[in-house]
């Protein structure tokens, strides 16, 4: 059948209604109206054990804005998150790339690469409390090998109120910083070295080779980088779950993100709080500060140039 | 043929409905706290079995973990029937009476217990579910597995170190003197492990105001009842025990989490834990063979008005729901569960204490269940703020007491801070 007839088209069209329909019916069902339950959900104090739901309106969005403290300590953590895990996390990335993006032996290269990457493999929960293990101020391995080196003026209670979250950051960005390695590399493993070539007959420094041609040509890899690692960021359940609270207790409040705020609001755990309808709301505001979040960084960084090789 | 053929079949039909309405099986649902494997659930696994086959019942029974509260809701929401759940009580409590769901227990006291001339409520210690009747004069949960806190210490150290159980305040920290004198710091303890936090601000309130005025101070919307000048006392209690008074904290405390301070204990880094009564189950692989347990509730605070016996009890236990379809046959379940052959197993295979009478502990909480036997009072966890205003426990008093318990501020301003930051919570509510 000629491609330009109006009959190939029509059956193209169609086939293209008919692959989407299965798709948008499951997006639907299971993205958008979750999201518009969720919602509405939010609009009553409800505690999900039974039919008896007391319309609030938008009541628990100004208790949760307003008088909430707990809630917006919540959310300032999610944006330290955010923003120090990303400042941390996309820095030393980009350092390891230049680093590791230089060296000639590729077994290396794919040694250090797996390497990097064997956090992503191992479970949240055994990471959380290894972590916890480690940072014991008395007999953890960290404090130990301050003493060792001499440095004893140094240590200190890492897990405590002042310096928990910072040990939850590196945790965290310790986990990431492999994951998002292997992206940045594959995407730097695509540039034609006959670009380097070019550059090194000019004279240019392998820093220089960095900032001007690496950087910019893996430039779209990093931006959908930033992009997960803002939905990464605020999604992080696990580690925060287990690292600190394990079986024995809520997370602290000083580590805790808007989604481990919001289950333990809406699913009891140690302290039967229960409230479905108030930890819905924090679900939409939570998804909110995500889009708006992808949206404003995507306008900041936003390029029309394709990368071509 | 055709109507001898349909005469046949509506015959066979009737057959089977009067058969089927014959053999109709009572049955109820169950679901639990414990996973399976457990010991505990083995014990109540076998004690279903049993149940099954002398009452010719069938139990559905969902071994659903300890998160079983919020496994259940969405089954309610979709009005599935759920009979008989099992959970702490503060879960229960905090979970199903305040949401209306729990159904009362009352009745279940009276009951028989099988193959005995005992109730329920005869063989049960008073203390295991006196503290747990509501203003509505009912009772929610029926406990089987009794939990109670008190100081750990090993029993062969403290010997060798010639220190006896204090009884009061006054001979608690000269202990505390004999153990620092000896290297070892007095008590461990892990600040950031939320459920250790209250432990002391509660036992301490307990000790000076008496059981329930914690919980009545934190129900008060005015605030006015922490301007009473025992919440000083408390809060001087709790200073001198921080690391700005009298550091009777072990080294580190602000940063340790579970289970470490149970391992410094366990270590001889420290001298004493004051933990739950699962604790030797918890500590005995790490402890050894030939560690020798000793617990004391928390002591006698001079000058206190609290009962210096009251004793802190944590039960688990059952609920029968307020819409069960089947709940005179859960209950009688319950009542089956008490009988003295299942308390016995409790005992000897999970290590725990059973709130039935005459039977003994396992010799680790020996020391703790003599103290229950002698309580002329007792509390619940955390005096049931936990479970009663679990938002004004999260905002008010676990981040209060943080604060006095390193010592950041003094027990007047404790006690101020209890008194303005109660008034503005029930404010926001």
């Amino acid at each position: 059948m000629d491609p330009r007839s109006e009959m190939y088209k029509n059956r193209y069209k169609n086939f293209i209604l008919v692959a989407t329909v299965p798709v948008f019916v499951f997006y639907v069902t299971f993205m958008i109206v979750p999201i518009g339950m969720s919602f509405f959900y939010s609009l009553f104090d409800w505690a999900g054990f039974t039919s008896d739901m007391e319309f609030v309106g938008l009541g628990n969005y100004s208790s949760l804005l307003f008088k909430d403290d707990l809630f917006r300590r919540t959310i300032l953590n999610s944006l330290k998150y955010v923003f120090y895990g990303g400042i941390l996390i996309f820095g030393i990335t980009l350092l390891f790339t230049y680093r590791i993006s230089n060296f000639k032996s590729k077994r290396l290269k794919d040694f250090i690469q797996m390497l990097m990457f064997v956090p992503n493999t191992i479970s949240p929960v055994a990471l959380g409390i290894g972590w916890t293990f480690l940072l014991n101020p008395r007999w953890g391995a960290f404090n130990n090998l301050i003493d060792t080196l001499g440095l004893s003026s140094i240590k200190r209670p890492w897990l405590s109120e002042e310096f928990i979250f910072g040990s939850m950051m590196s945790l965290l960005v310790w986990i990431h910083v492999g994951f998002f390695l292997v992206m940045f590399l594959a995407a730097a493993d695509r540039i034609p070295y006959s670009l380097y070539e070019s550059a090194q007959l000019d004279g240019a420094s392998s820093w220089k080779m960095f900032m001007t041609i690496t950087l910019p040509l893996i430039r779209d890899i990093i931006s959908t980088s930033v992009v997960m690692w803002i939905i990464f960021s605020f999604k992080i359940f696990g580690y925060i779950f287990a690292f600190i609270g394990g079986a024995a207790s809520d997370p602290p409040v000083s580590i805790r993100n808007i989604a481990v705020q919001l289950y333990l609001t809406g699913f009891g755990k140690r302290t039967p709080l229960y409230r479905l309808g108030y930890a819905s709301g924090m679900g939409i505001i939570l998804l909110l500060l995500v889009v708006i979040l992808i949206y404003v960084f995507q306008r900041l960084f936003r390029t029309t140039e394709a990368i071509e090789f | 043929m055709r109507k001898l053929v349909i005469s046949a079949v509506t015959v066979l039909c009737l057959v089977m409905m009067l058969g089927s309405s014959i053999y109709a099986q009572r049955s109820f649902t169950f679901w639990s706290m414990w996973n399976e494997g457990e010991p505990q659930q083995q014990v109540l696994a076998r004690a279903i079995k049993d149940f099954e086959a002398e009452y010719g019942v069938k139990v559905d029974v969902r071994w659903a973990g300890r998160e079983v509260l919020s496994t259940v809701r969405p089954r309610l929401l979709a009005g599935e029937n759920i009979d008989l759940v099992d959970q702490n009580a503060a879960e229960l409590y905090g979970a199903l009476v305040v949401n209306n769901i729990a159904g009362p227990m009352n009745d279940v006291l009276d009951m028989l217990v099988p193959g005995e001339d005992k109730t329920v409520g005869e063989v049960l210690k008073k203390q295991s579910y006196e503290g747990f009747f509501k203003e509505d004069g009912n009772l929610y949960v029926i406990p089987y597995n009794l939990i109670s806190a008190g100081f750990w210490y090993d029993k062969d150290l403290w010997n060798d170190l010639g220190i006896a159980a204090p009884a009061t305040w006054t001979e608690f920290l000269e202990a505390c003197d004999v153990l620092k004198a000896n290297g070892i710091d007095p008590i461990a303890f892990g600040l950031l492990t939320e459920v250790y936090r209250s432990y002391f601000p509660t036992e301490v309130a307990v000790r000076v105001l008496g059981a329930g005025a914690l919980n009545a101070a934190a129900g008060d919307p005015t605030g006015e009842l922490f301007k009473d000048p025992a919440w000083v006392t408390v809060g001087d209690i709790l200073y001198q025990m921080s690391r700005k008074g009298k550091n009777l904290f072990m080294q580190g405390y602000e940063g340790s989490v579970y289970p470490a301070p149970q391992m410094d204990w366990i270590m001889g880094l420290a001298g004493m834990f004051f933990c739950g009564s699962w604790i030797p189950v918890e500590t005995r692989p790490a402890a050894g063979p030939d560690f020798n347990y000793g617990c004391f509730i928390f002591p006698m605070i001079e000058g206190g008005q609290g009962n210096p016996t009251s004793v802190r009890i944590d039960p688990y236990g059952f609920n029968v729901l307020a819409g069960a379809e089947n709940a005179d046959l859960a209950k009688e379940f319950v009542a089956f569960f008490l009988k003295e052959e299942y308390c016995r197993a409790w005992v000897e295979e999970t290590l725990n204490m059973t709130p039935r009478d005459g039977i003994p502990a396992p010799p680790e909480l020996a020391d703790l269940q003599a103290a229950i036997e002698n309580a002329q009072s007792t509390h619940t966890d955390y005096d049931g703020v936990h479970a009663d205003y679990p938002g004004w426990y999260l905002e008010v008093f676990l981040p209060l007491n943080a604060e006095i318990l390193l010592g950041d501020i003094t027990g007047a301003e404790y006690a101020e801070k209890l008194s303005t930051m109660t008034k503005d919570y029930w404010a926001r509510q």
